[in-house]
C-alpha cells in the first residue's frame, strides 16, 4: 500500500514560504490533484515529493518509509514535466529504456517492457524516431511511458496538459485518466486549471499561498467549499452575505434568500454560496425579482447578469435557453434552497493576492464555463 | 587566411545569378517588381569594387600558388614533379606528420583543460562566471608575441617555475620546459583555449536543467547523468570547437618559432625556410596545397557539425 504523507512540511526560500506547514496524505491508487493559482507552491510540492528539493522542516513519507532526505534517484518516482524533458539525443526507444538501463535490466526483458509501455501510450511504431520528430502530444505520451515503464511507486505530473492546444488537451486528459485507472498507480498531478482538477481526480488538494485551503473529492470541494477562496477558485460563485433567519439569509438590504435550514444560531452573520447553474430564471413565481443586465451566449448555456432591486448582482447560467430573456427584461429568480451552501469559514481572506487577482480569475473562469 | 576569401565568394556568386534572373524578368515585371530588381543591380554595382578586391587580393594568389605546385617554373608546362619530389623526401612528410601530431596534442590539451573549465564556470554564481570568462577572454586581447615571450619568463631555465623547484630542492638542475615540443604545446594551448571554452560554455548553459533532474528521478547516478545526458548534449559543440582548434594549430608560426627555439620546425616554419632560405617556391606551393585541402576538408566537417547542432 503506497501512499504519500506530508507531516508539517515547510519549504522556505529566504523569508518566502513556498510551502507553509502542509500536512496531507494521498491514498494508494488514487488520482490526486494539487490545484492552486500560480505562486501557490504547487510545483514546490511536486519537487519535494520527487526529491528535487528538500524541505526546510517537516517529514515526507512514502508508504511506510520516510523519504524526507532520500535522494531523488532512490525514490522510485515517475515524473513528467510540463516541458516533457525528453532526452533530445536519444531515440524514443532509448528514452523509455533509460530508467530500465539505469537499473541494469537485461536486453530481452528491457525490450519487452519498453514495447509494452509504448503500446500503452499507442506509440509502438515510432520507437526509432528522435523526440524532435514527434508532435507535442506524442512527446507528452513518450514522457508518460518513460515515467511508468519502471513501475514507480507514484507518478507525478507537472501541468502535463498546459503546453498542448485545447483539443489535444482533452484527448490527452482522457488518456492519462484511462492509463492511471488501468495501472492503478498512485498519481499526483499539479495544475492551475480547475476544470482539469475536477474532471481527473479522486481527491483535490487546493493550495493558496503555500497553505492547504481544502482537501476533498471534486464534487465535495465544488459544492461544499470551506472558504471563499475555494468557492471562488473552483468555479463561478455568487456569494450571499447576511444574517441567518429561519431558512433564509437576509441581506442588509432586507432581501431574503431561501436556504436549507441549519442549526446555525439565528441572527448569525453568514456567507452563502449559490452556483450560477443552480439559479433558474423564469417569468414569475420565484424567490426574488430582478432585471437582466447582460446576456452572454456560451454555447451550452446562456449566462445572465441579473440585478436585484437592491442593486446586488447575481450571475445565472441557464442551460439551453437561447434568447429567452433579453437585456432589460424583468425575471423572477428561483433555486432549490438546498443548493445554497453556507461557508463554514466566513473569514474574508478570499484572495491570496488582492482583489484584482480575483476579478482576473473570474474572467478566466467565465471562458472555462463556456467550454 | 585562405578561408575568408573562398567563404565570401559563395553568397556573392549566387547573388550574381539572382541579379541575372532579375534582368530577364524585368521586361514583363510590374513597376514595383522592377524597382526591386533595380535595387538588386545597384547593390551588385556597389559591391563590385569589393568583389574585385577579394578576387585580386585573396583568390588569385591562392590560384597562382596552386598553379605553381603543378607547373614547371621555367617552361610553364604542367607537371606532377613537385608533388613527386615532395612525396619522395621523408623530411617534408616528417614535418607535416609532426605538425599534425602536435596539433592533435594541442587539441587534446585544450579539451582536457577547457571542458572542465567551461563546466566549472557554468556552476559558478553569475558574478563569478563573468570574472572567469573575462579571464579566459583577456588572453584574446594580449598580443600573441607578448604572451609567447611571457612563457619564457615562466618556463625558462631561469624562469619562475624552475627557480621555485630549485629553491624547494625538488630538482638540482633546471628542467628543460622550453625549446622542445612541450614548450610549443603549452604556448599553443594557451592561445587556443578560448576557442574551445567560450562555445562550450554557451552550449553547457543551453542544456535544459530539467533533463538532468528528470534523469535523476528516473534513478540515474550522477556519473550516468553526466556521461549519458549532459556530455552527449555538449558533444557536437565540443567536436566542432576541437576541429576549429586543430585547424588553427596547423598554421601556427610565431609560437613554435619562439618556444621551439628553431629546434622543432612545424609546417609554417618549414615554409618560411623553403621560401626565404632556399627560394623553393614550388615545394612551398605543394605544401600549401596539401595543407589547404586538409584544412578545407576539416572545415567542411566543422560546418556540418555546426549545422547539425543548430
Amino acid at each position: 500500500m503506497t501512499n504519500v504523507r506530508f507531516t508539517h512540511v515547510t519549504k522556505a526560500y529566504g523569508p518566502l514560504r513556498a510551502i507553509d506547514d502542509v500536512s496531507i496524505s494521498v491514498k494508494s491508487g488514487e488520482f490526486t490533484t494539487v490545484l492552486g493559482p500560480s505562486g501557490s507552491g504547487k510545483t514546490t510540492m511536486l519537487s519535494l515529493i520527487a526529491g528535487i528539493t528538500r524541505p526546510t522542516s517537516g517529514r515526507i513519507d512514502l508508504g511506510d518509509r520516510e523519504i524526507t532526505f532520500v535522494p531523488a534517484a532512490e525514490r522510485n518516482i515517475g515524473l513528467v514535466f510540463q516541458s516533457y524533458a525528453l532526452f533530445p539525443h536519444m531515440s524514443i526507444f532509448d528514452n523509455v529504456a533509460f530508467p530500465l538501463r539505469v537499473r541494469g535490466m537485461g536486453a530481452a526483458e528491457l525490450s519487452r517492457r519498453v514495447g509494452e509501455a509504448l503500446r500503452l501510450v499507442r506509440l509502438e511504431g515510432l520507437r526509432q524516431r528522435k523526440p524532435h520528430q514527434l508532435s507535442g502530444g506524442q512527446q507528452q505520451r513518450v514522457a508518460l511511458a518513460r515515467a511508468i515503464v519502471f513501475e514507480p511507486a507514484i507518478l507525478l505530473l507537472d501541468e502535463p496538459l498546459a503546453a498542448l492546444d485545447r483539443k489535444l488537451r482533452e484527448e490527452v486528459r482522457l488518456e492519462i485518466r484511462e492509463l492511471q485507472r488501468k495501472l492503478g498507480i498512485t498519481t499526483i498531478m499539479v495544475t492551475h486549471d480547475q476544470e482539469e482538477a475536477l474532471s481527473l481526480s479522486d481527491q483535490v488538494v487546493l493550495l493558496s499561498k503555500g497553505r492547504v485551503e481544502q482537501v476533498g473529492a471534486p464534487d465535495e470541494i465544488y459544492h461544499r467549499p470551506s472558504t471563499r477562496f475555494a468557492a471562488d477558485f473552483l468555479g463561478m460563485a455568487n456569494f450571499i452575505e447576511g444574517s441567518y433567519h429561519e431558512g433564509h439569509i437576509v441581506s442588509p438590504d432586507g432581501e431574503r434568500f431561501p436556504c436549507a435550514p441549519t442549526n446555525i444560531a439565528h441572527g448569525a452573520r453568514v456567507c452563502g454560496l449559490l452556483r450560477p447553474e443552480d439559479i433558474r430564471a423564469g417569468g414569475e413565481g420565484g424567490h426574488l425579482a430582478g432585471i437582466v443586465r447582460d446576456v452572454v451566449f456560451l454555447g451550452e448555456t446562456v449566462r445572465y447578469l441579473i440585478e436585484l432591486k437592491s442593486g446586488r448582482r447575481l450571475t445565472a447560467n441557464v442551460a439551453g435557453a437561447r434568447g429567452r430573456h433579453v437585456a432589460g427584461a424583468g425575471v423572477s429568480l428561483s433555486w432549490d434552497p438546498k443548493r445554497v451552501w453556507i461557508l463554514p469559514d466566513n473569514s474574508d481572506r478570499i484572495p491570496a493576492d488582492g482583489n484584482a487577482a480575483v476579478t482576473e480569475r473570474r474572467t478566466e473562469k467565465v471562458s472555462v464555463v463556456g467550454r | 587566411m585562405t578561408l575568408p576569401g573562398s567563404y565570401e565568394s559563395g553568397p556573392v556568386a549566387s547573388q550574381t545569378v539572382a541579379a541575372a534572373h532579375d534582368v530577364a524578368a524585368e521586361a514583363t515585371a510590374v513597376p514595383a517588381r522592377r524597382r526591386a530588381s533595380l535595387r538588386q543591380w545597384e547593390l551588385f554595382f556597389l559591391l563590385l569594387p569589393m568583389l574585385l578586391l577579394i578576387v585580386l587580393i585573396f583568390d588569385l594568389p591562392i590560384l597562382n600558388a596552386a598553379y605553381w605546385s603543378i607547373s614547371d617554373p621555367k617552361t610553364g608546362a604542367l607537371t606532377l614533379g613537385h608533388f613527386r619530389d615532395f612525396l619522395d623526401s621523408t623530411a617534408y612528410l616528417r614535418i607535416i606528420w609532426r605538425t599534425f601530431f602536435l596539433s592533435l596534442e594541442v587539441t587534446a590539451a585544450t579539451i582536457l583543460l577547457g571542458y572542465p573549465l567551461a563546466y566549472w564556470a557554468t556552476k559558478l554564481p553569475p558574478r563569478w562566471r563573468i570574472v572567469v570568462l573575462g579571464l579566459v577572454v583577456t588572453t584574446f586581447w594580449v598580443s600573441i608575441l607578448v604572451r609567447t615571450y611571457a612563457w619564457i619568463v615562466i618556463l625558462g631555465s631561469a624562469g619562475l617555475i624552475n627557480r621555485l623547484l630549485m629553491w624547494a630542492g625538488v630538482v638540482s638542475r633546471p628542467i628543460e620546459f622550453l625549446y622542445n615540443e612541450f614548450g610549443i604545446l603549452v604556448g599553443m594551448t594557451n592561445v587556443l583555449l578560448p576557442f574551445l571554452v567560450l562555445p562550450l560554455f554557451a552550449a553547457m548553459m543551453r542544456v535544459d536543467m530539467r533533463l538532468l533532474q528528470v534523469a535523476e528521478t528516473l534513478g540515474a547516478s550522477r556519473f550516468r547523468i553526466f556521461w549519458q545526458v549532459f556530455f552527449p548534449l555538449t558533444l557536437p559543440t565540443l567536436a566542432a570547437s576541437a576541429i576549429l582548434v586543430f585547424i588553427l594549430s596547423l598554421g601556427f608560426y610565431i609560437t613554435p618559432a619562439v618556444l621551439g627555439g628553431g629546434r622543432v620546425p612545424l609546417v609554417a616554419n618549414m615554409m618560411d625556410l623553403l621560401i626565404n632560405r632556399f627560394a623553393r617556391w614550388e615545394t612551398a606551393a605543394v605544401v600549401s596545397v596539401v595543407l589547404m585541402v586538409v584544412t578545407l576538408s576539416l572545415y567542411a566537417v566543422y560546418q556540418w557539425l555546426r549545422e547539425k547542432n543548430a
